[in-house]
């Protein structure tokens, strides 16, 4: 237990707070949200008690294990996630013509919200130890099917926007390993010629919807923009201070619909208005600032490359689900961190952010040339670590 | 990294302030719109009641069997899809959705298993597929599909077909055709597609069609369909207020009726805000509008006073719909209600006509036209109290039942009756015939007028000579002048004003025509209230004419305008000929084969003693209604003081004096007696009777039939009421026409006080 005692000198409390603080905003936004006509939603609310004591027992638990132990696992935590992705589409239960998730007994589960998290431990891992690789084509595309099996079952499901999560964590991850600016620019203009064969033969007819009519929310007011326009209608209803807790119209009578998952935002803004709203963004500011330091405080590549990713997912979360909210994003399953209602995606990303407070709590010691600052490593047993690659 | 998520974030601040701040008032009202839903009151409109209390016209709570359009037929939602594929408007393919509903039921006719397969709406070009596919997905019952042919919209057979099983089932159970029903909803789908494509945002269809009402829809045929809901969706039975008239076709003409209102009328109330539930929230109540709702809202459904009484006091019957604004949420169920406005009632309208009187005197015409009526006969009575001024009787025969009014069949067979039933005769004007010497009496005697009534004399004006009340004539039968005859009814010898007025001798006032001219007969016609209307309250009364001096030379100058009128737009305005008589009596046949139709056209600009002889006597161009001719012998047995004949009981009594001479008025009371006792209604069943009247005859140009009239007061020692019977077109002459009638509304009248006929 040792490192337990020597994790908690060093605990990244304002990490913690921060939790905390968000999952009883999500209490709270939920307990209004969970106002439904018929009253059948008030059961999210309880159920989000028990989620959110489970996430921070996953959270204690991790923080308080050295994140190499796991990332060492990590090639077995990828069999393991792409095991359940397969299973979903065997036994996963079908909602609205997608298979996202399957039943555990009274659990559901949806293995993608994981998945993103048992990437970002394999990529850390695979391109923490093929170093200096990253800056070749091969190394990139060691990334590339990494990350690409995983896209492809998640987008086959289909969950597109669960998949794209993956996008942005794959190439944070590979900016901040240091991979070359040439590579990159190459792939951003391959990835844009591949947008039109996407659309022809990809996207299926109601994502298509969904991308046109958040193109065009006036003319598509009937179908998939309703949601935005209800979403923007609520949002637009709080002002500045907000109708009250629990006094929105929108929320409460049910026009606004997914408002415990999807739309929580707008539920946050109608009952508190412009400054409830940006008071929330500011804590996931707050968030944000604290993952950027847990990651630039660590001197260990594997490490911050873990924070790294665990910072992008965040950022890609926040950012469209809001954006969502706001009418200024599509319209994806993407949940808010910590405040949707949702027992996989709460748990998922309290994982996330396990990893990141043992990324805080873990003193690794590592080489550097100017030998200062420089401590015995915990555990040395895996091999030279490469540094990483400053600035070329 | 973390920058990065900063500058997302201050991005998102950005969006989320120009929502929250700057577009809060239009998305707070959206909002609010929303979530409120106005629940529409019904009001009643006000009765129209005889004057003890009898309702002419009254709403009465009734049952209708109603259909929700869109849920009878789910297809209707069908047609906007398929014009957005064709690429057509939404009337072409409503065209198309029927023609596949004929289709589909011929097929279902030859092989009753048709009705479990799909059918074809429309074919389109495939590069329309993938949209037809996503607007498809969003219709229930709609698809898009391939089949062996091309792509198609398909839908179920049962889908297609609802309507007509539901109707079918409804006209089972009812005592309608489903031909009838059929053509009814029809009719109101194309109806409401033409308002949606005007006005996308109507919502038309939220008003219900209502396919049974009235008697139709009684108790047990209502029972009947409650029963058997669950077989009949769309179709239900609700209560409405429907407008009944107990009497049937007791007064219909001054009733008047309900109807839709014009595509301008509705447009207009719409600009204005005046309908409730019109589209979108025309009063702001859905967005918390606390203002009081406007005096003159309406409903959609509301029907219009379209004439009579029902127009003219449409405001004063009409009433105020009321208003819930209720909190409701996304499934419509009510939360809470904001705000709560009771519908008025519509004010009652009392009126002075009592329902039996006016009943006996609509039978008694009816009887009359009967006898001595020609096939386009009609009549009119009126009989008021000349001491209230309170008219008890103003009928007109034909009439009509006013509930049957809106029949389409009904009315078109009224339309094709020759006698013209839907004319109130009782407000049209007639030549009043030997009725107009009454007036002439006073004009021989005091041409000057009225004293302090008729403006004085102009300056240069010669002041006319005239006759002593004493004067008299000798009738010869026959006078002539300028190669003319113009004759009377006998050679009558030495005649004074009181054997005048008995016998109706024509000679006596040609004679005294020839001393005084016209110009009194018009001052006197005007001081009597002559040639304008009698009550203000009484809606589309004619004003009756008094010819004055220069009237010839003024219809001509009328005439000869809208001939040159006509000239140049048939010629245009350089070619047209010169005007001048000869040419516009040519041209006044060709007038009246193109559908100008002249009554009265000018035959000459000058005004000649014949004219003067013929009004004198209440022929030629002078035109009284009956009631101008009643309030003439209510003046008479009053001794110049009656009050003016009204119509609504809450209307104040005005006096109506006029200072007649004495000698003049005791001669002319007695000639009226004697007309009775043994002038030329002796021979009537008015004789024995305290009656006091004079019997009136107008000729009409050619071989035309006659107006017949009877006026006078009753009784004739102590005056009560006044009355004037008209029958129109009749070969009659007016004692022989009129006086059975009268004697028939006189026993009335009687009857309805609980007296005895004297």
């Amino acid at each position: 237990m040792s490192h337990v005692r020597r994790a908690l000198g060093r605990y990244p409390g304002s990490l913690l707070a921060i939790c905390l603080i968000l999952l009883g905003v999500s209490l709270l936004t939920l307990g209004s949200a969970s106002m439904a006509p018929d009253g059948s939603m008030l059961g999210y609310l309880k159920r989000q008690v028990i989620w959110a004591s489970a996430g921070l027992g996953i959270f204690f638990t991790l923080s308080l294990i050295p994140y190499d132990r796991l990332t060492r696992r990590a090639p077995w935590v990828y069999l393991l996630g792409l095991v359940a992705l397969g299973f979903v589409f065997v036994i996963g239960t079908k909602v609205n013509g997608a298979r996202r998730w399957f039943a555990l007994g009274p659990i559901r589960i949806q293995p993608s919200e994981f998945m993103k998290y048992a990437l970002i431990l394999t990529l850390a891992r695979a391109i923490a130890v093929s170093g200096p690789k990253i800056q070749t084509w091969r190394g990139l595309a060691e990334v590339g099917v990494i990350a690409g099996i995983p896209f492809l079952m998640v987008a086959a499901q289909p969950d597109l926007g669960t998949s794209l999560t993956f996008v942005p964590i794959t190439l944070a991850m590979i900016v901040v390993a240091g991979a070359r600016f040439r590579h990159l620019f190459t792939l951003g203009l391959s990835g844009l010629a591949c947008l039109p064969v996407a659309w022809l033969f990809l996207l299926r007819d109601y994502q298509k919807d969904r991308i046109l009519s958040f193109l065009s929310p006036a003319e598509n007011e009937l179908a998939g923009a309703y949601q935005t326009t209800q979403s923007v209608i609520a949002i637009g209803n709080g002002g500045l201070l907000g109708q009250g807790y629990r006094q929105g119209t929108q929320g409460p009578l049910g026009f606004l619909p997914e408002r415990h998952t999807d739309f929580i935002y707008a539920v946050v803004c109608e009952d508190f208005g412009l400054v409830g709203g940006i008071l929330l963004l500011g804590l996931y500011g707050l968030l944000f600032c604290t993952l950027a330091k847990i990651a630039s405080r660590c001197r260990d590549p594997e490490g911050r490359l873990l924070v790294t990713g665990v910072l992008a997912v965040t950022i890609m979360q926040v950012g469209v689900n809001v954006g969502m909210a706001l009418g200024v994003a599509p319209v994806t399953g993407l949940t808010l961190p910590l405040v949707s209602y949702g027992g996989s995606s709460l748990l998922a990303v309290m994982v996330g952010f396990g990893l990141a407070a043992s990324v805080a709590s873990t003193r690794v010691m590592i080489w550097t040339p100017a030998g200062q600052d420089a401590e015995p490593r915990k555990r040395p047993r895996s091999g030279p670590l490469p540094l990483l690659l400053p600035a070329r | 990294m973390a920058g990065a998520g900063l500058v997302l974030l201050g991005g998102l601040s950005a969006r989320l302030y120009a929502l929250t701040v700057q577009r809060h008032e239009d998305l707070r009202l959206r909002a609010e719109r929303r979530s409120r839903r106005v629940e529409v009151l019904e009001s009643r409109r006000g009765q129209i009641l005889d004057r003890a209390g009898r309702p002419f016209a009254s709403d009465r709570p009734a049952r209708v069997v109603v259909c929700d359009l869109p849920e009878l037929d789910p297809a209707l939602s069908f047609v906007t899809p398929m014009a957005y594929v064709l690429r057509t408007t939404r009337a072409d393919s409503l065209v198309r959705l029927r023609q596949a509903r004929e289709r589909l039921r011929a097929e279902i006719e030859r092989d009753p298993e048709a009705a479990e397969g799909t059918v074809v709406l429309c074919r389109f070009p495939v590069a329309e597929f993938e949209r037809a596919k996503r607007l498809a997905g969003r219709i229930p019952h709609l698809r898009a599909e391939f089949d062996a042919e091309g792509p198609a919209l398909v839908t179920g057979a049962g889908v297609l077909s609802r309507r007509d099983r539901v109707l079918l089932r409804v006209a089972e159970l009812t005592r309608r055709s489903p031909a009838e029903l059929r053509a009814l909803v029809e009719e109101r789908v194309e109806e409401v597609h033409a308002l949606e494509e005007r006005d996308e945002r109507l919502h038309a269809w939220r008003e219900r069609l209502v396919l049974l009402s009235g008697e139709e829809a009684d108790f047990e045929v209502a029972a009947r369909i409650s029963e058997r809901a669950f077989e009949l969706p769309g179709v239900s039975v609700e209560a409405r207020h429907l407008r009944r008239y107990p009497f049937g076709d007791v007064a219909p003409h001054l009733l008047g009726f309900l109807g839709k209102p014009s595509e301008e009328e509705r447009a207009r109330d719409l600009a204005a805000g005046r309908i409730l539930d019109g589209p979108g929230d025309p009063l702001d109540l859905r967005a918390g509008s606390q203002a009081p709702l406007p005096e003159d809202l309406r409903l959609l459904r509301d029907l219009y006073g379209r004439a009579g009484l029902e127009r003219a006091y449409d405001e004063r019957l009409r009433g105020r719909p009321g208003a819930e604004v209720v909190v409701r949420d996304v499934r419509g169920n009510t939360r809470e209600s904001v705000r709560s406005e009771a519908p008025r009632v519509g004010k009652d309208l009392s009126l002075t006509l009592d329902v039996e009187v006016q009943r006996a005197a609509e039978q008694a015409l009816d009887e009359a036209l009967a006898q001595h009526g020609t096939r386009d006969a009609g009549g009119a009575a009126a009989l008021y109290d000349l001491r209230s001024g309170e008219i008890l009787a103003l009928a007109s025969s034909p009439r009509y039942e006013v509930s049957r009014f809106r029949d389409r069949d009904y009315y078109e067979g009224l339309r094709a009756d020759p006698r013209k039933p839907q004319l109130h005769r009782a407000l049209m004007a007639y030549p009043p015939g030997s009725t107009w010497k009454i007036l002439s009496c006073f004009a021989m005697t005091s041409p000057a007028g009225a004293p302090g009534i008729t403006p004085p004399l102009e300056p240069g004006e010669e002041q006319p000579r005239a006759l002593p009340e004493g004067w008299t004539t000798v009738c010869e039968g026959r006078l002539f002048r300028n190669q003319r005859s113009f004759t009377c009814e006998g050679a009558h010898g030495r005649v004074g004003m009181e054997r005048a007025i008995e016998r109706s001798c024509n000679i006596f006032f040609f004679r005294a025509a020839d001393e005084i001219g016209l110009a009194p007969i018009a001052r006197w016609g005007d001081a009597w209230g002559m040639g304008q209307r009698v009550s203000s309250g009484i809606p589309g009364e004619h004003k009756g004419l008094v010819p004055r001096p220069n009237y010839k030379e003024a219809l001509f100058l009328r005439q000869a305008d809208s001939v040159r009128a006509w000239l140049e737009r048939l010629h245009g305005v350089e070619q047209a000929p010169a005007f001048d008589l000869a040419e516009f009596n040519r041209v006044r046949g060709r007038l009246q084969q193109a559908g100008f139709w002249y009554t009265r056209y000018a035959q000459d600009r000058v005004l000649r003693p014949g004219d003067v002889r013929n009004i004198i006597i209440g022929q030629g161009d002078v035109l009284a209604t009956p009631l101008q001719v009643a309030l003439i012998a209510g003046m008479v047995a009053a001794g110049g003081h009656s009050a003016r004949p009204r119509l609504l009981l809450d209307a104040p009594r005005e006096e109506l004096s006029l200072p007649l001479d004495p000698g003049v008025l005791s001669r002319v009371q007695e000639g009226m007696r004697r007309v009775v006792t043994r002038g030329t209604a002796r021979r009537t069943p008015l004789y024995g009777l305290d009656v006091a009247g004079k019997t009136g005859t107008a000729e009409r140009a050619g071989k035309n039939p006659n107006v017949a009239w009877f006026m006078g007061y009753y009784p004739a020692s102590a005056p009560e009421v006044a009355f004037a019977v008209v029958v129109d077109r009749t070969a009659g002459h007016g004692g022989d026409v009129c006086a059975p009638a009268t004697r028939k509304l006189l026993e009335a009248y009687e009857a309805a006080r609980g007296g005895k006929l004297r």
